[in-house]
């Protein structure tokens, strides 16, 4: 595939990815998939756009002391280990096989998006700013929404590191940044306020890429030109899309790209 | 219990001096031609790979700072899980 055509997916996928909250991935890999290329070479150059993304992302979710580290790489042991196994088996495992799993991925995250809650956690008038962050020897902590600061304990996490074995498993074979299962996973099931959840999977879906690419880099899957184009077109989109989400109805728009990626799984399908 | 000094914001600088290297780096392996644009490459996606885990690296050197030695233990344990996936996949290659 042509290297600026290339650019410009990851560009368009990053920044639609960025405004839905979901990574660019599972919809740039569908997009060279359906294109024509394998998914053993379209998976590497979606994880680059996932570990683009990671890094675009970090430094606005630093600021706003959201991203619980101890929590993060807790979990990303179990979803670092599914990556690895996942990435040591892609090239063994049949194309076919591989495009219904992101198909079945592009429908989970479709589905993830079109139906988000609202708040659990509640704001604890005692505490105040010295307090948001994380706690020592705990994977709690508190995190700021407006005025307030609002306290949170991780419940259920041994089915929470069963779900990332499985995000890292899907994000080693195709590709995608399995996002769309860590953040409803450590929301909804270990119930981490969504913001915490949110910046959280994007610090550790970029551990997750890296652990998968480092694979991929020894068997000698990494085109590097294609990579380059990727990064920019990532980290552009990535960075004009976080933007532009605080202009748009997130509601809409992720009801919008739920309805593209359902499209997109019924393709890939039909197509395998 | 007491609230941690591991807020990342040192990381901010830091991985935003790593987005426009990548930038500049992916730039060049797109516009020379050769090696040169093929090293560049290389650089960028060295970095791109390299970046994540150096974050690991900086939080468990903090929480060893916070003697939290749970956690260390944890941050470790997932170095190690990359470390052994890069070496089974080494050594299939040979």
């Amino acid at each position: 595939m042509n290297v600026f055509v290339l650019m410009l997916a990851a560009a368009a996928t990053s920044g639609l990815g960025a405004l839905a909250g979901i990574g660019g991935a599972v919809l740039l890999v569908p997009f060279l998939v359906l294109s024509g290329m394998p998914v053993v070479e379209a998976a590497p150059l979606g994880l680059v756009s996932v570990a683009a993304l990671s890094i675009a992302a970090a430094p606005t979710h630093l600021r706003h002391r959201v991203v619980n580290h101890r929590l993060g790489i807790t979990t990303e042991v179990a979803a670092s280990a599914g990556a690895v196994v996942g990435a040591l088996v892609s090239d063994v495992v049949p194309n076919q096989l591989l495009v219904y799993v992101l198909a079945v991925s592009a429908f989970l995250a479709a589905l993830v998006g079109g139906r988000r809650k609202g708040l659990r956690n509640v704001p604890d008038p005692s505490l105040g700013p010295a307090d948001i962050g994380e706690r020592i020897g705990s994977l709690g902590g508190a995190y700021p929404l407006g005025d307030h600061v609002v306290p949170y304990e991780v419940r259920r996490l041994r089915a929470g590191l069963g779900f990332m074995t499985v995000a890292g498993l899907i994000a080693g074979t195709a590709g995608v940044s399995g996002g769309f299962i860590k953040t409803p996973a450590t929301s909804e099931l270990m119930h981490v306020p969504t913001k915490v959840a949110a910046a959280t999977t994007t610090f550790t879906i970029g551990i997750t890429a890296a652990a998968a690419l480092s694979v991929f880099a020894v068997q000698g899957r990494i085109d590097t030109r294609s990579a380059a184009a990727v990064i920019l077109g990532a980290v552009g989109g990535s960075i004009l899309g976080a933007r532009l989400q605080a202009q748009l109805d997130p509601t809409k728009v992720r009801l919008g790209l739920s309805f593209v990626l359902v499209v997109v799984s019924i393709v890939m399908v039909v197509s395998a | 219990m007491t609230t941690s000094s591991i807020t990342g914001r040192r990381q901010g600088p830091w991985l935003r001096g790593t987005i426009w290297v990548l930038t500049v780096t992916a730039l060049c392996a797109l516009l020379v031609p050769g090696t040169p644009g093929a090293i560049a490459g290389g650089l960028a996606v060295t970095l791109l790979v390299a970046t994540p885990l150096l974050r690991v690296v900086w939080v468990v050197i903090r929480l060893a700072g916070e003697r939290d030695g749970r956690f260390v233990r944890v941050g470790l344990a997932l170095l190690t899980a990359v470390a052994i996936g890069v070496l089974i996949s080494m050594f299939l290659r040979s």
